[in-house]
């Protein structure tokens, strides 16, 4: 009976034991819920001592991806070792109905090990349809949002992306402001991915005749025909400057709606599919703005919500000593439009040019404007300086109605100077000058009497053209005489070539005058070609003449007529003839033909 | 023209000139201003620019008390003759009579860092030593063609130097910045060239302006302290040149109204 109980009892024991290390295996979604379209992941878990092929069979219904990433794990427990193996796939459900994974079945330790089915509820959502989006790049300013919700699959590339402007008023008074809002509207699916064309620059509609003051961007999600969607609003608001009718101008946007495709899951693994471009462009939008009503004489030009603070910085001051009274208008309006109040007259006292500051603040759909008028009083008298109450008239767009703000009255205490009485000088600043006190003469210094020559003074005179001109004139025309001299004296055979002209005229013109003409026209020939040619003058003859016109390449015919004169004017010079006028006329006419001809040659280029 | 025609168009505009001038004087020292401002005017139209002519002229409107047109005379006085100090003292007493005192605009920021010594200089006498550098510069080149000195480089240097600021001195004196008195009441400046615009803010009669810009009757205008906005012309005087004459008519049709 003993060994019975034991035995039985080692049986429950290792039952136990058994039962412990029995396999399990679980079939669970993260989440837990999925919804329609929305990917998520299955999860199998088997755990066990030795876990057979495991995988998730086709379900209808369902987009798994294929393969799951797994995990396995090992333990080992009083000598035994235990394995969990975990297969995770991600999957998506696009049809709008109930899913059920069935029972799973696989081999732990030789046992077979079931899962309990698990069902799945994706019969709430919007479906996707499986085909391409239809339509191509039309302009669009997006869906009526009066439409039924849409339940079937024709998602068209215009509802994926689309622009809207609006206002929120199209009527009202000159520098009430307009709130212009630019949404942009692109649909949440993870099968669409949105955006703008590569390389366009988004710019704002024209918004000529409005003040226009940048408001804070607004994100959010929208729903619109049961399409989710993301909103970026741009927000401007808009003071109009003038009357009449205003356009905003339409505004344009180039939008990219590309296709994902379906079998690509998250971020990393989408793969992109076709893409459609559109260009859109929002209607113009008129804004009429009314003239303001019949305007009260004292209506300070500000057009707004506002409210009106004053203050003094003293209440007891000396003669001369400036205070100060400060305005503050708050509110929200045009920060640049707040006008200056109109301070009345006070008397006994000089008020200078207010000091402006102003600061503003968008918020949500306006502006707060804080506009600070400092005014510097001197006063001029002692006693009771009263400065009267301020009425400031603005236009309240609330009301639409003009407004009145009052600051109050206040009167300030004002004492002589220390060191007595004395006529004060305030300048623009509202500074006061005190123990030098200068007496002002009010009265003008005398006119004058004699004033000189008076002329009239249309045109630019004469002289300042020719004094301007003349200095660089005269230095070019020196430079250039200064530089030549410069080049002569460093160039003897350039000097030589350059005079000689001027040089054999010279001595031509002395000719009929000379004793022994023919010699000297013969000289004056051979010198103009010895200067031309840089050569020694004295002792050329005919030969080396002609030897040199070769050289240089002169044409024969003039190297002849030169040579027929030269050799003419010795003949005559050996046969110790003497020659008529005309005669020496004849021949001096040759040589001079022959000096100017040559010396033409030479400035052409004809002879080297 | 030849030259004696010209020389006695001179000499006779010269003295027909003067006869205006001291004519208009006269009534004046009589106490008939109405008479000494058309007198002075009329050698404005004619356009006789003299500081004397401007500064007589300034003190009969500020006589009949007309301070905006006074202060734009006192204005052009003191631009040809910075140096004219009973000017300067009568346009202090005339800002003095104006409602907002406002100081002249000051002149272009490279203005006063590289021509503050030229303040004091007329625009005549700016033109002559801008002149004078200008002969000396080329004087100086001409003696270097026939000898060298040390330094001969540095000293042409610093002599274009000195053209180069006289010159601009004396561009600067004979073309200032386009100063504008207003001459009404009141005038209002707009955010646009429209009567339409919104009003931004007003002047009041002898205030002082920078004219940044013309657009049909209207010109964009700068106070002293930055402040800018579009008024109608004929409520403001330019100081010149050139030297248009004050239209008292004009001014006294000007919209005067201070509404937004």
């Amino acid at each position: 009976m003993g060994r019975l109980r034991f035995a039985s009892l080692l049986t429950l024991l290792l039952l136990a034991a058994a039962g412990a290390y029995a396999g399990t295996l679980t079939v669970t979604t993260v989440p837990k819920n999925p919804r329609l379209n929305q990917a998520f992941s299955i999860l199998i878990t088997a755990s066990g001592g030795k876990v057979g092929d495991l995988a998730l069979p086709e379900i209808p219904g369902l987009r798994v991806q294929h393969p799951p990433s797994t995990m396995n794990s090992f333990q080992y427990v009083n000598g035994e070792v235990s394995s969990k193996r975990e297969l995770s796939y991600r999957a998506i459900a696009t049809a709008r109905e109930r899913i059920e994974i069935p029972a799973l079945e696989v081999s732990i330790d030789g046992q077979l090990t079931q899962s309990a089915p698990v069902i799945l509820d994706f019969t709430q959502g919007t479906p996707v349809s499986s085909a391409p989006p239809q339509g191509h790049s039309a302009p669009n300013v997006g869906t009526d949002p009066d439409a039924p919700p849409r339940d079937d699959d024709a998602l068209t590339v215009e509802d994926c992306l689309f622009i809207e402007s609006k206002v929120d008023k199209a009527d009202v008074y000159q520098g009430e402001p307009v709130l212009l809002t630019l949404s942009t509207w692109r649909i949440i699916h993870r099968e669409v991915a949105t955006g703008a064309q590569r390389g366009f620059n988004a710019s704002l509609p024209t918004t000529e005749g409005f003040y226009v003051v940048n408001l804070d961007p607004v994100r959010g999600q929208s729903e619109r025909n049961g399409i989710p969607y993301e909103v970026q609003e741009t927000r401007l608001l808009l003071f109009p400057t003038g009357m009449g009718e205003h356009v905003i101008g339409g505004w344009a946007f180039q939008g990219l709606v590309q296709q994902q495709d379906p079998q690509g899951f998250g971020f990393f693994s989408a793969r992109s599919g076709r893409a459609f471009e559109l260009n859109m462009r929002t209607e113009p939008i008129t804004v009429n703005v009314r003239p303001l009503p019949e305007r009260p004489t004292n209506f300070s030009g500000t057009v707004g919500v506002f409210t009106l603070k004053s203050s003094i910085s003293r209440d007891n001051v000396y003669q001369g000593t400036p205070f100060h009274l400060d305005i503050r208008i708050i509110g929200e309006g045009n920060p640049d439009a707040v006008g200056a109040p109109k301070l009345p007259e006070i008397a006994g006292a000089y008020v200078g040019l207010p000091e402006v500051t102003s600061d503003s603040q968008t918020h949500a759909d306006t502006v707060h404007v804080t506009k600070w008028f400092r005014y510097a009083i001197t006063p001029s008298i002692t006693g009771d300086l009263a400065i009267p109450a301020l009425d400031y008239v603005y236009f309240d767009t609330q009301e639409a109605a003009y407004t009145t703000l009052t600051a109050p009255a206040y009167t300030v205490r004002v004492t002589p100077p220390p060191g007595g009485s004395a006529r004060v000088v305030a300048d623009a600043l509202g500074a006061a000058q005190s123990a030098s006190i200068q007496v002002l003469h009010e009265d003008l210094e005398q006119a004058i009497l004699a004033p000189g020559p008076l002329r009239s003074a249309r045109g630019l005179p004469l002289g300042v053209a020719v004094s301007v001109a003349a200095p660089p004139v005269a230095y070019l025309g020196l430079a250039l005489v200064m530089g030549r001299q410069r080049r002569f004296a460093g160039n003897r055979a350039l000097a030589r070539s350059h005079f000689a002209k001027a040089k054999a005229h010279k001595r031509l013109s002395a000719i009929p005058q000379a004793a022994q003409p023919a010699e000297a026209l013969s000289r004056t020939l051979i010198d103009f070609v010895a200067d031309k040619f840089d050569r020694p003058a004295g002792g050329l003859t005919a030969q080396d003449i002609e030897h040199v016109l070769h050289e240089h390449e002169i044409e024969e015919d003039l190297t002849q007529s030169i040579l027929k004169t030269i050799r003419a004017c010795e003949r005559v010079r050996y046969a110790s003839q003497s020659l008529s006028q005309e005669e020496v006329r004849a021949l001096l006419d040759a040589t001079e033909l022959n000096l100017d001809r040559l010396d033409a040659a030479l400035k052409k280029g004809g002879g080297r | 023209m030849n030259v004696l025609a010209c020389v006695t168009a001179l000499l006779l505009g010269s003295t027909a000139y003067n006869q205006t001038f001291d004519a208009a004087t006269i009534a004046y020292n009589q106490g008939d201003y109405a008479a000494a401002v058309s007198g002075y005017e009329q050698l404005v139209r004619e356009g006789v620019a003299d500081p004397a002519v401007f500064y007589n002229l300034a003190n009969a409107y500020y006589r009949q008390g007309r301070v905006g047109p006074a202060v734009a005379n006192y204005e052009r006085a003191l631009q040809l003759d910075p140096g004219l100090s009973s000017a300067r003292r009568n346009l202090d007493v005339a800002i003095r009579q104006t409602q907002d005192k406002l100081a002249r605009p000051l002149a272009p920021g490279w203005h006063q860092a590289w021509l503050f010594w030229s303040a004091s200089l007329a625009p005549k006498t700016a033109t002559r030593v801008a002149l004078g550098c200008w002969w000396l510069f080329f004087a100086f080149l001409a003696v270097l063609q026939f000898k060298r000195f040390p330094y001969a480089r540095a000293t042409a240097l610093l002599l274009g130097l000195a053209v180069v600021l006289t010159g601009l001195s004396a561009w600067a004196k004979n073309h200032p910045p386009r100063l504008a008195v207003a001459v009404a009441d009141t005038v209002a400046v707009r955010h646009g060239a429209s009567e339409a615009d919104t009003l931004r803010f007003e002047l009041h009669e002898g205030d002082r302006v920078v004219v940044e810009a013309a657009y049909s009757d209207w010109l964009r205008v700068r106070t002293v302290d930055g402040e800018r906005g579009w008024a109608q012309a004929n409520a403001l005087l330019l100081v010149g040149p050139p030297y248009p004459a004050f239209d008292p008519a004009a001014a006294s049709l000007t919209a005067v109204s201070t509404d937004g």
